[in-house]
């Protein structure tokens, strides 16, 4: 039954591909309608994120950020709980660290000492900020989303509080907060691409996760939790513990992520509404079958499809926004879990006797 | 003479790549009580789903009376008179015998559901087959098991069933009600229908059935009257060896407690009394039977002391330690070992491999850890061991729990169980639904668990056979209380024990303190 583990394993990834595949078909289609230049439109989707170095890193500028949503949201499923407060806690990390930020401006930090500090406090910020839902849920029994999407709004007014009321630029013309001291940002790693050098951090984290999940005694309770709490309680792991704990490591990963956007990618805080970097973070989750290892990759997809419109809205007569469609065609292909499945039991059926003919089949 | 029921050829593979059942071939003919044996996975489950429509197959045919039909849906394969009895009875409680009898084809009158209509109807199948003490009026919740069961066949036989497929029927029952539904299937083999009847209880089968086809592997062995075998000769051929099911008695030296159970008492969601001012202990190097009918308590007895559950009033002390406050981490480090009931849901993550399962009590061991990381080496090395003493069939540790047949995954849960180093196992129904092969073994680990390394067990078992086997000591259970006590094993049998089951007999505290 190896054979059945391979196939399994197979149609796993094949189910992520032909997705994507049909998904990617769907809009050229669509291209083809709606645009008067179709050729154009295409070519600018598909290569377009390819034909500059400024356009190249504008992809790795969009993956950086799912990364971390990405990655937190792995957490979040790996015990199984659907908590989506990293949306709220990405925009209010960011801008609480430029509060920190510009708070510190006068101890004159030097780079090396005041980037971390301000990413670390971001993570537990964050790490905090996850456990409101994910303790209401596991000690009241508070549905998940909900509270988790409630939480989103309330730290989005907090935002907005802080923003218009303490750290406003009244100066410019727009909304938006006092620019960020010079040490306290990002620098852009290659020349003219936009690459700046939280890549670096993103990868760090990414590795990181990857090993909590794979090699530690934590990642092994996260996953038999996940898979069975009442097994988990009788083998006498903390189940509640672990399920906590989980979430606010994923909300920590979502909170690192809006700190590290926030000094890698702007200048002032000037967000006003939620930035769907959680909710995309979702979506990379689930792309990646909910294994950070997949994370890195997925990311970069997304990123590169975002990249892709944005090239298409810039050049071509078509708006950004039908992106949409391409996301909500990816999510129910991967999600649907029949989807092929038809396929799949066909081939281990015939594969089941045919071993069984040649005699070596238990 | 034509067959009431052929299969030919049939075979079924699971989506899992698992073939349940390769080319089986056996026939019923009218009038016969045909037994169907194998041992867990063997396919016997799987073939009676397909014959009742729940399962689909890939090749070959099944036949009523020499016509092929393909059953789609339980509803078509009663359309074609097969009816099934499962072992969890599909019932609805809060309605009447009658009421449950009609559901699905309830006799109307001006529009409305006609009670009385069904009443008649009930009670004129009934009398057609002598289902003489059941009250078609009463509630389905305040009939006993045995009645609930005699509700399920007739409601097979109301709806025209010609064969009627029984999933281990008599697991749920006394040996006073199994005699009477003995004698039940008789009485309708005599009016020409067909039963076929699922298994483990070899003396079960001997004694009622006409012939008998095995299966092993997914593989049908042929089909045999049941004259000419014995019990010996069906286990081995079933197993493909010989089995030893009795084991010997040999006296042995008992320690001190290591568990203590006094005037306990546990308080139900309904406010009744579901264990009720319990009192026992358990010596090291003993093992100590639980009797009774399901449902007397002892599931919420054994929760109590595992600590998932609570309790009310009394204590608990195991290991001179009181286990009410106390975590299940370290319930366990002190020497605690839980076979629980449910072995897909509480005692094995299923999705999980053979490595995580073993593991997953002692996953945090140092033994198991190079720093803050796990030991994969060490771990492998341990979970390929484990693997190979306790026979698990399996690829290898990656392999997940939900590919391996039942058995397998209960040698999952003894290996990790056992080799944890305890000092007191409980252990709830360890072989409920297993094959003989694996019980045989899982027997044999329990008693020398307690002759050789001074284990204490508490066995709670609905399998007589198996406490009786095993037990040095049976408590019998009744509606929460202890009412009987046998020390000596050759005192007892089923028939005794089944009337304290019943309720029927009750020590008193003196006669119990002469054999505690």
């Amino acid at each position: 039954m190896k054979n059945v583990r391979r196939i399994e394993a197979i149609f796993d990834f094949l189910r992520i591909v032909v997705a994507f595949l049909i998904a990617y078909g769907m809009v050229l289609l669509a291209l083809v309608f709606i645009s008067k230049d179709p050729m154009q439109a295409i070519y600018s989707f598909v290569a377009g994120p390819f034909t500059s170095l400024r356009r190249f890193g504008g992809i790795i500028q969009k993956a950086v950020p799912l990364v971390f949503t990405g990655l937190g949201m792995c957490f979040m499923y790996s015990v199984n709980r659907f908590n989506v407060s990293g949306e709220g806690i990405f925009i209010m990390t960011a801008c609480s660290t430029t509060y920190l930020a510009l708070a510190m401006e006068g101890l004159g930090l030097p780079k090396f000492v005041f980037i971390p500090l301000l990413l670390l406090f971001a993570a537990v910020l964050g790490g905090l900020l996850a456990t409101i839902p994910a303790t209401i849920n596991a000690k009241l029994g508070a549905n998940i989303i909900v509270s988790s999407i409630m939480l989103n709004y309330i730290l989005l007014f907090f935002t907005q509080f802080v923003l218009t009321r303490l750290i406003r630029d009244t100066g410019v013309s727009y909304t938006a907060s006092y620019e960020i001291p010079v040490n306290s940002r990002f620098s852009e790693w290659i020349p003219r691409s936009g690459i700046h050098t939280g890549l670096f951090v993103a990868l760090l984290i990414y590795v990181v996760v990857v090993i909590i999940f794979s090699k530690t005694k934590f990642g092994f309770e996260m996953r038999t939790v996940g898979n069975n709490p009442a097994f988990s309680d009788n083998m006498g792991i903390k189940t509640i513990a672990v399920i906590i704990l989980a979430q606010a490591i994923g909300g920590a990963c979502a909170g690192m992520g809006g700190a590290l956007e926030q000094l890698a990618m702007n200048t002032r805080f000037q967000w006003t509404e939620l930035t769907n970097h959680g909710m995309n973070g979702v979506v990379v989750a689930v792309l990646a079958k909910k294994k950070p290892q997949y994370i890195l990759l997925t990311a970069f997809l997304m990123a590169y499809i975002r990249q892709g419109a944005q090239v298409v809205s810039s050049s071509t007569d078509i708006p950004a926004e039908f992106i949409t469609l391409v996301q909500g065609v990816i999510i129910m292909m991967v999600a649907a879990e029949a989807f092929l499945a038809h396929t799949r039991n066909k081939i281990i059926y015939s594969g089941a006797l045919q071993e069984q003919k040649k005699g070596g089949a238990k | 003479m034509s067959s009431l029921l052929r299969v030919e050829h049939l075979t079924k593979v699971y989506s899992n790549g698992f073939v349940a059942n390769k080319d089986i071939n056996f026939a019923v003919e009218p009038s016969e009580i045909h037994a169907l044996v194998g041992e867990n996975g063997a396919g016997k489950t799987t073939l009676m789903r397909i014959l009742f429509g729940m399962e689909d197959f890939q090749g070959g045919s099944i036949y009523i009376q020499e016509k092929p039909i393909v059953p789609k849906s339980p509803l078509d394969a009663i359309g074609h008179g097969i009816g099934m009895i499962h072992q969890h009875f599909m019932l609805v409680p809060s309605l009447s015998v009658a009421e449950n009898i009609v559901l699905g084809m309830e006799p109307v009158k001006g529009g409305f559901f006609d009670y009385e209509e069904a009443v008649r109807a009930t009670e004129e199948t009934a009398k057609k087959y002598r289902f003489d003490d059941l009250n078609v009026r009463s509630k389905v919740a305040d009939i006993s098991v045995g009645s609930m069961q005699k509700v399920e066949i007739l409601k097979a036989l109301f709806r025209g069933a010609k064969v009627l497929i029984m999933d281990e029927p008599t697991a749920v029952l006394t040996p006073q009600e199994t005699r009477e539904l003995f004698e039940q299937l008789r009485r309708l083999k005599e009016q020409g229908h067909s039963i076929i009847f699922i298994s483990h209880k070899l003396e079960e089968i001997m004694e009622l059935c006409d012939r008998v086809t095995i299966l092993r592997k997914g593989e049908c062995l042929g089909t045999y009257d049941i004259q000419d075998m014995t019990q010996e000769s069906i286990s081995r051929l079933m197993i493909g060896r010989d089995v030893e099911l009795k084991f010997a008695r040999e006296t042995h030296d008992t320690g001190n407690d290591v568990l203590k159970v006094q005037n306990l008492i546990v308080v139900g969601d309904d406010g009744k009394r579901k264990v009720d001012n319990v009192s026992f202990h358990v010596q090291r190097g003993e093992v100590v039977g639980i009797a009774g009918v399901e449902g007397s308590g002892q599931s919420q007895l054994a929760s109590a002391i595992a600590g998932s559950g609570e309790y009310h009033y009394g204590s608990v002390v195991l290991n001179d330690l009181e286990v009410s406050g106390q975590s299940v981490r370290s319930m366990r480090e002190k020497g605690m070992a839980y076979i629980p009931e449910d072995r897909m849901k509480d005692g094995a993550t299923v999705n999980q491999s053979v490595r995580d399962n073993i593991i997953a009590d002692r996953y945090y061991d140092p033994k198991f850890r190079k720093g803050i990381f796990l030991n994969r080496k060490a771990i492998d090395e341990f979970v390929n061991r484990c693997i190979k003493d306790f026979e698990i069939a399996c690829d290898d540790a990656d392999q997940p729990v939900r590919m391996l047949s039942g058995g397998n995954i209960q040698k999952v849960v003894v290996a990790r169980e056992f080799t944890s180093g305890c000092n007191f196992i409980l252990a709830e129904q360890p072989t409920r639904g297993i094959d003989v092969g694996t019980t045989e073994m899982i027997r044999r680990r329990i008693i020398s668990m307690s002759h050789e390394n001074q284990v204490g067990t508490l066995l709670i078992s609905a399998d007589l056979n198996e406490l009786l086997e095993v037990s040095d000591r049976i408590l019998v259970m009744y509606k929460g209380k202890i009412t009987a006590s046998f020390r000596n094993m050759e005192e007892v049998n089923e028939e005794i024990l089944g009337e304290y089951m019943l309720g029927v007999k009750k020590m008193s505290e003196e006669e119990m303190e002469g054999q505690a």
